[in-house]
């Protein structure tokens, strides 16, 4: 194969695999199954501001249920999906000094909250953290 | 050299809107073979201070770690890649610098976030993806755009020095 040819199989597959990235990347998730989770919203020094169990149907979404249940819950557009920027009395500021954490069942989300796959019985948690721990 | 770090900047925000795609390691790979390692150095540095400025993300541990990712690409080019000039293999080494840089990331992700991050492994595993499509972004372009940009960019850098 000639190195045109090549660099239109390669470009070809790169585009392809880069589609793939997006489409998988920007996909929310919904539930697939009605259940119920604990949702805790814990302010800076794990401060309890709010715990309820919230009931979901089959297609909610997190983000849904969230804005639904608690005050003053507000999300931001990113490259990423959706980040929570406000929930009760927790606030982003501007400089990224503090940021709302996702925790699901006590590990740290690895996904942005449009994204987080959730199942009957998950606990998350959105708890205020420094950005650089003091 | 300012109008070049403008072009990185202004790229990346351009870019904000789709996840983890950026013409970052294309554009610093390009500057490293034309401009050399020190002024391409110098470019990242600005760059990479305003673009921290700017997102509101500047801090000792991620800026510098930033750093140190964004200068594999240079460091590379200008060493093992000196003579190199066929876009195949560097389209190649522009996707293993993205994978670089988010290697080098994962050091000041883990120890900032080390309370939260309970599974290491786990964080390396869904990492994977992102970093994939960061590595298909760097690949493409440098693998399209590389010999006509840099034919450009020596023509264009050699009357800039004639003239001065």
């Amino acid at each position: 194969m000639n190195k045109k040819a090549t660099k239109i199989v390669l470009a070809l597959l790169a585009v392809a695999v880069l589609a793939l990235g997006i489409i998988w990347a920007t996909g929310g998730f919904a539930a697939k199954a009605d259940g119920h989770i604990t949702v805790v919203v814990k302010d800076l020094g794990d401060k309890l501001l709010a715990e309820k169990k919230i009931g979901y149907k089959t297609g909610d979404k997190l983000t849904d249920l969230v804005k639904n249940n608690f005050k003053n819950v507000t999300y931001k557009e990113d490259q990423y999906g959706l980040l929570i920027m406000t929930i009760e009395s927790i606030t982003t500021p501007e400089d990224w000094s503090t940021w709302i954490a996702i925790l699901i069942n006590g590990e740290l989300a690895q996904v942005g909250i449009s994204s987080l796959e959730f199942k009957d019985g998950d606990t998350i948690s959105f708890v205020n953290t420094q950005l650089i721990p003091q | 050299m300012a109008a070049l770090t403008a072009v990185l900047l202004l790229q990346k925000q351009l870019l904000t809107f789709l996840p983890n795609i950026t013409l970052n390691f294309f554009l610093i790979l390009l500057y490293a073979k034309v401009l050399g390692l020190g002024r391409t150095a110098a470019i990242v540095t600005v760059y990479l201070l305003l673009d921290s400025i700017l997102w509101g993300s500047l801090n000792p541990i991620f800026t510098s770690a930033q750093w140190i990712g964004w200068m594999w690409g240079p460091l590379i080019t200008c060493t093992l890649l000196k003579k190199t000039e066929n876009s195949i293999p560097l389209a190649f080494s522009a996707a293993g610098f993205a994978f670089l840089y988010s290697w080098t990331m994962i050091v000041p992700t883990a120890l900032v976030y080390t309370n939260q991050i309970k599974n290491l492994w786990a964080y390396l595993m869904v990492d994977i993806p992102w970093e994939l499509m960061l590595a298909v972004s760097a690949f493409l372009p440098t693998l399209l755009l590389y010999e006509p940009m840099a034919k450009l960019m020596r023509r264009l850098w050699k009357k800039r020095e004639q003239r001065s």
